[in-house]
């Protein structure tokens, strides 16, 4: 039984006086995953910022039927936003606390092996290159279960090895009954199970 | 209501927390002062009848100036790295977010301010109730003055030359609090002291409503 986690309806989005999609409709449900595709500027992080209400459509509504962006949502941007100064692990730590409160799942260190980062776990940020500042970024997908990820260009900078495993990880997610939209210009591991391709195409969205 | 004052105390000591570890660039706003305010007296006449003429007017500009160098980390750190968008998601209102952002703003910058300012104040042959006065208007004017350079910070967050525009922007709305305070330091007037108040109450309830929607803008 699939249920609707988000749908869009009649979604007008433009940035400056580029129309990135009209009249949008689109619905995400349980067990999806999602490639938005597109070449560079053809607003695929316009729409997830839309998607996760942290941008105004021109026209048109996101309905979340569970929970909202605040709740049932993990948001990975372009930028890690990781504390150059904090270490991984109190970076981690701070997420966690601000976000969900409780402890992390059982399962963390586990994560955290698989992603490579155990060793890594209390150097500092800013001293991490930029495959392993994503690897940390991507641990808070990890870090407490909630039912929808956005992932905006999760790919970029990672090494096969972190692309496999994060691959690993989408899976497993859609597989229990979640949700991912995630965008990406280069393509993806061929493990990834997708559900859908989306393209970016002014055309095709209308 | 559990949940914001546990998020609420929690992005507090997140703010503190990495004040803390920037603590240097944190206390840039306090070495300006004390510096300003120590030097001023060396640089003119020595009279004390001068100094103590203008003894406030130092102190409490010192204290503005000090307080706009230190604004646009309130939120430039946060929106660069990515932060912002994943605080403008906590399940709390944005105006609790940037309520706590401007208090971890006051307890680094303006309370230390005040906390010195009555040192610096002797040098200027102030007596013991002038100097209580000009501390007291110093520290209602520091936390009024976070408000808003809290809505300036927000509004020119991202763009070029944004220290400038900050600049220009915050200076004209701190002139109404920068004379009320100088007159309650001076007259000791109990209508001056109300008018801090009032302003205090207000640009703490509304400058984050306005920041907020600034913010929003910025994240886009």
């Amino acid at each position: 039984m699939s249920s609707t986690y988000l749908s869009t309806s009649e979604l007008t989005l433009s940035r400056g006086d580029t129309p990135i999609c009209r009249d949008l409709s689109l619905t995400l449900s349980t067990g999806e995953c999602v490639h938005l595709q597109g070449p560079n500027g053809s607003g695929k992080t316009t729409l997830m910022l839309a998607l996760c209400g942290l941008l105004q459509p021109e026209h048109g509504t996101v309905h979340w039927h569970v929970g909202s962006p605040r709740t049932a949502l993990h948001y990975c941007a372009h930028q890690n936003a990781l504390k150059a100064a904090w270490t991984v692990a109190e970076n981690l730590d701070w997420h966690l606390r601000l976000h969900g409160g409780q402890i992390p799942g059982d399962d963390l260190p586990d994560a955290l092996s698989q992603m490579r980062l155990a060793h890594l776990l209390h150097t500092p940020a800013a001293q991490l290159s930029q495959g392993e500042q994503r690897r940390a970024a991507l641990m808070r997908l990890a870090l407490m279960p909630r039912p929808i990820w956005i992932l905006d260009e999760p790919f970029n900078a990672l090494d096969t090895d972190a692309q496999a495993c994060l691959a690993t990880w989408i899976n497993r997610h859609v597989g229990d009954g979640g949700a991912v939209i995630f965008s990406s210009h280069s393509g993806h591991p061929a493990t990834l199970k997708l559900s859908r391709r989306m393209s970016m195409d002014v055309e095709a969205l209308t | 209501m559990n949940t914001t004052l546990y998020v609420f105390g929690n992005l507090l000591r997140r703010d503190l927390s990495l004040a803390w570890r920037h603590r240097l660039h944190s206390a840039m706003g306090l070495v300006f002062f004390a510096v300003v305010a120590a030097l001023f007296p060396l640089a003119v006449n020595p009279l004390p009848e001068l100094l103590r003429e203008v003894g406030v007017a130092v102190l409490l500009l010192a204290g503005l100036l000090a307080n706009l160098l230190t604004l646009r980390s309130l939120f430039e750190d946060d929106w660069r790295d990515g932060s912002l968008a994943q605080l403008m998601l906590l399940p709390v209102p944005m105006m609790v977010v940037i309520w706590a952002k401007m208090l971890a703003h006051w307890i680094t910058v303006g309370i230390p301010l005040s906390l010195v300012a009555p040192l610096l104040a002797m040098q200027y042959q102030l007596d013991g109730t002038q100097i209580l006065y000009t501390t007291l208007a110093l520290s209602a004017m520091m936390p009024v003055l976070t408000a808003i350079g809290g809505v300036a910070a927000a509004l020119t967050l991202g763009l070029p030359q944004s220290g400038l525009l900050l600049a220009l922007l915050h200076l004209p709305l701190c002139v109404p609090v920068l004379v009320f305070a100088s007159h309650a330091a001076s007259s000791a007037a109990a209508a001056e002291w109300w008018l801090l108040a009032a302003l205090l109450v207000g640009c703490w309830f509304f400058a984050p409503l306005a920041a907020g929607a600034a913010l929003r803008l910025a994240v886009e």
